[in-house]
């Protein structure tokens, strides 16, 4: 899994490639919480329109995100959900919790 | 035609992605169809996830094993491990309590149409079975 951050202010697009898995989970776990602990981001978009596969440990990296913006009175808005992760967070009754758009420009506006 | 194919490897994460890769080969040789392939290796995937970090807490130098064979459009897999026990039975947390683990067991008994657990000795052993769904008329 690879991941590059695009920063502008306070909002930040994480680009992930590749699976999620307990093996790179928590890779995205800190720099998500870096991004809203340390870096006062009050957006972070997670585009996932190259991951293909979530597992568990990435879904439980997602809602931990989730957990931190919520503190920080902040946003997490998750972009290109493609049908594997979609469908994960769909068994785990978990797609309405988050909040999903549909590209960047929705997520940035 | 029946196969039969067995595996064992260390209790590395870093295994997890070629083996769910083999897995989905396999599940689509078996005849199953691209959503069952699919649900099939993120059974296994979270069936060893669970094995590595619940059965081995985290310690990657132990061994797993991993058996799969079909037959007649039906998936079986054994999934093997000499750590401690565990509960199968976990349930779904409820969306709104936003609690980040627990789902993993949720996700192997909806991906799969039979699930068992069974402790042998230092082992636990996993059974999971996928059927093939017949051609639509």
């Amino acid at each position: 899994m690879d991941i590059n951050i695009k920063r502008d202010g306070t909002c930040s697009i994480v680009y992930v490639s590749g699976d999620v898995d307990l093996y790179s989970s928590p890779k995205l776990r800190e720099t998500v919480l870096d991004l809203f602990r340390n870096r006062e981001q009050q957006k972070v978009i997670l585009n996932l329109s190259e991951v293909n596969y979530v597992d568990s440990s990435g879904i439980a990296s997602l809602v931990e995100g989730l957990q931190e913006a919520k503190k920080q009175a902040a946003r997490l808005i998750l972009v290109g959900l493609n049908e594997g992760p979609r469908h994960v967070l769909e068994l785990t009754r978990l797609l309405n919790v988050f909040e999903i758009a549909e590209s960047e420009e929705e997520a940035l506006g | 035609m029946a196969h039969e194919i067995e595996i064992r490897f260390s209790s590395d994460p870093r295994w997890l992605r070629p083996i769910r890769s083999f897995i989905e080969e396999f599940a689509g040789q078996a005849g199953l169809g691209s959503q069952a392939c699919h649900e099939v290796m993120l059974a296994v995937g979270e069936a060893l996830t669970n094995v590595m970090r619940h059965s081995y807490n985290g310690d990657c130098n132990q061994k797993v094993w991993l058996k799969c064979s079909s037959d007649e459009g039906t998936m079986e897999i054994e999934i093997r491990d000499r750590g401690e026990a565990f509960d199968l039975q976990e349930t779904l947390p409820a969306p709104d309590e936003l609690r980040p683990g627990g789902r993993g067991i949720y996700l192997i008994r909806s991906a799969m149409d039979e699930v068992e657990y069974s402790r042998e000795g230092d082992q636990n052993l996993v059974r999971m079975r996928k059927v093939r769904e017949p051609p639509a008329r």
